[in-house]
């Protein structure tokens, strides 16, 4: 199906972002000297290049989630338990990193270690046939009270230290670019990593046999087991390969605490947020994207607003990328459309 | 298709010479003791004494009147947040939000309750709770509308707002409503002299938030078996399209129901302030509204079962409190153990496990 231009999710975004500032603009011009200066600030702010850069740190541990997030769910099954794989990522990223001294056994650890929470979640969800989102939900609590627990066992007796992180790419002439250079070229591996997962994810789903059997897994089991697909294993593989890049997210969310350091619920809602993205974003890895862009944007400003000394309290900033992503999901979720058989187990005729 | 498989299966298998009832009684208990198991294995590879840990788990929870006493007054939030949850669930929709919904209610609650001085105590202790009931239904209520009016996730919806929820309560207990001359924790004013509920048993933690619970219990009861209104939530639940034929208008039913659902997870809110704590604390319930939700799983969304698993996760946490002070364990590996009861409880409720139990017990009676 051709979809009209306008209806483009991008198109949306840029005209409402677009609405935003002439409001916003009309306001100021409303506003007294003071409340100008305070713009004044804030615009010195966004046009620096340091803020989209911020805004791309920010962003990766939720694409990476989301990517992950999207290929469970283009299988049918909802996997809301992101939110425990990066936390659980995360403690295992910076503890691997740092008794290991190499970020990248790091994030192979983390990666594990949200293969072995996908597994449960499968085993749960596709073997039991359990509610997903109630398998979810003890997962997450799960990953709060372990990586709680395991933080305080192994680092109570140490002063506070930072693990090894990926190191700041420098490449020729680009990351001396004006402006680009500073936000765009001058980050760690794992960030272009992470941009260059999505064509690769886009071309798997799209272009490839598998991703057409794990769609229509996800669109009509039935159909595909008639096919000879195997449903369930599909759906095995599929939250598996989800848990490890979610749990890879968690390394990223580390390196994008800016001092490669683990507190506890770092996570603090971020995968839920990266689930949200993959709605938004019409379960689609460019749509996914552009949602955890958006959520890049709401929290660098936000950080940015507050070392600013913007005078609204920091509680209500810290509410805003949550308050961005529900308008998100009401605003681009019109005329989006799930998987078909999302949320609902499989049964194969005859088993049981 | 689950049908067939019965049918097919039943002659294969001997009538099973006693009863139990394996489904509903058998597997429960035995996934609470596998997860009692793995919580052992836990607990002595962290280098505690497991026993010594269950022990005080078991003196901790229902060992004498006073900690049983105590065991009811944990379990009457987690009652009505599972009430609200099952009621949601019957409606066909997951409310994963009355973690926010019961944070609004007791922000509500306190903001009646903490000042108007010189109204009656009644009165104002009824307002206090009608406010916290119309917040939490109220915040209940956005996802619902955003849900039927934009076609928005209200899974996502209701856990996006529980955030919201938590840094407003955050935000007012620091700044509007701060109470002056506390050191630590932000805590708002105080709930006014006269205002708290009164205690059911002196000496006791009981209060009159139990009777709200008990109540809810029995009238959701009742909703649900014996009025169109219960039954209107059930069909709708069940099939959107048949009961918008059917002449039920879908949308109104399912609001309702999620503004009901609300409302009880708000009145868990204003029990909480008003019956126990007589303050707004920040994070004053980090965990009641999502442990509600496998109160209403094991609880097989009806109400008095519900109230029995109610009662059984709140003897959880008031004996964890003991496991850490008796038996030395740090708070989050007993919040470890209450994750496994969860896990275990999901895992004996799912069709998969049911199916078996219901093989093993040579049942085949439709279901």
């Amino acid at each position: 199906m051709v979809r009209a231009w306008w209806s483009r999710g991008w198109v949306r975004t840029t005209a409402i972002l677009m609405a935003a500032l002439v409001v916003f603009w009309i306001v100021l011009e409303l506003a007294g000297e003071e409340t100008r200066n305070i713009a004044n600030g804030i615009f010195t702010i966004l046009a620096a290049p340091e803020f989209v850069k911020a805004a791309l740190i920010a962003a990766i541990p939720l694409l990476l989630a989301a990517l992950g997030g999207l290929i469970s769910e283009l299988s049918g099954v909802l996997n809301m338990a992101l939110e425990a794989m990066m936390l659980v990522g995360a403690f295992v990223a910076y503890t691997v990193a740092d008794h290991s001294g190499s970020p990248w056994i790091g994030l192979l650890a983390a990666g594990l270690s949200g293969l072995a929470l996908g597994l449960v979640h499968a085993v749960f969800t596709v073997t039991l046939r359990a509610n997903q989102v109630v398998s979810a939900v003890a997962l997450n609590l799960f990953a709060v009270a372990a990586t709680a627990l395991a933080f305080r066992v192994l680092y109570i007796h140490k002063t506070f230290q930072p693990a090894p992180g990926f190191e700041a790419l420098h490449f020729p002439v680009l990351s001396d670019l004006p402006y680009l250079g500073v936000a765009l070229f001058q980050h760690n591996i794992l960030i272009y990593l992470a941009l260059l997962l999505i064509p690769v994810m886009w071309f798997i789903l799209y272009r490839t046999s598998w991703g057409l059997t794990l769609r229509s897994v996800g669109e009509h089991p039935m159909a595909a087991n008639t096919v000879g697909i195997k449903v369930n294993r599909v759906r095995y593989i599929a939250i598996l390969l989800s848990g490890t890049l979610v749990g890879m997210s968690g390394s990223a969310l580390v390196s994008a605490s800016g001092i490669n350091a683990f507190q506890e619920n770092l996570s603090a809602g971020r995968g839920f947020i990266a689930f949200a993205a993959v709605i938004f974003g019409r379960y689609d890895p460019i749509g996914a994207f552009l949602g955890t862009i958006l959520f890049g944007l709401g929290d660098a400003l936000q950080i940015r607003l507050q070392a600013y000394g913007v005078e609204v309290p920091y509680q209500l900033l810290l509410m805003l990328p949550y308050v961005i992503t529900l308008l998100a999901l009401v605003v681009f979720m019109r005329n989006a459309r799930g998987p078909a058989a999302s949320g609902t187990p499989f049964v194969e005729e005859g088993a049981g | 298709m689950a049908e067939d498989i019965s049918q097919n299966l039943a002659p294969l298998k001997p009538k099973a010479r006693f009863s139990l009832p394996i489904a509903n009684v058998a597997m429960p208990l035995l996934s609470i003791v596998v997860a009692a198991l793995a919580g052992a294995v836990i607990i002595l590879l962290m280098g505690y004494d497991p026993l010594k840990a269950y022990a005080a788990l078991a003196q901790g929870s229902f060992g004498n009147l006073m900690q049983t006493s105590e065991t009811v007054k944990t379990a009457v939030p987690l009652l009505l947040c599972g009430l609200g949850i099952a009621f949601a669930f019957q409606s066909g929709a997951f409310n994963i939000g009355a973690v926010g919904q019961m944070y609004m209610g007791g922000l509500a609650a306190i903001l009646v309750a903490g000042q108007f001085a010189g109204l009656p105590g009644w009165l104002h202790m009824l307002l206090a709770t009608l406010a916290a009931f119309v917040a939490g239904g109220l915040w209940a209520l956005l996802p619902a509308f955003l849900k039927v009016r934009y076609a928005s996730n209200e899974i996502i919806s209701t856990i996006l707002l529980n955030y919201v929820a938590i840094y407003l309560v955050d935000y007012m207990v620091a700044g509007p409503i701060k109470s002056g001359g506390y050191g630590g924790a932000p805590t708002s004013w105080p709930v006014l002299a006269g205002v708290m509920y009164p205690k059911l048993v002196p000496q006791t933690q009981l209060h009159l938030g139990l009777i709200f619970a008990l109540s809810a219990m029995v009238i959701l009861f009742f909703v649900m078996r014996y009025t169109t209104l219960g039954q209107r939530v059930r069909i709708v639940g069940q099939n959107r399209v048949a009961a918008t034929h059917a002449g039920i208008r879908a949308d109104r039913v399912f609001l309702l129901a999620f503004f009901l659902s609300g409302s009880l997870a708000g009145l868990a809110g204003a029990a909480e302030i008003l019956g126990y704590q007589a303050r707004l604390i920040s994070g004053f319930a980090p965990s009641t509204g999502y442990d509600a939700i496998a109160v209403a799983l094991l609880g097989g969304h009806a109400p008095f079962l519900v109230g029995l698993s109610a009662l059984f996760f709140a003897g959880l946490q008031t004996g964890a409190v003991a496991m850490e002070a008796i038996a030395k364990l740090p708070a989050q590996l007993v919040d470890l153990i209450r994750v496994l009861a969860i896990l275990a409880v999901l895992a004996a409720s799912s069709p998969r496990i049911v199916e078996f139990a219901r093989k093993l017990q040579g049942e085949d009676r439709k279901w």
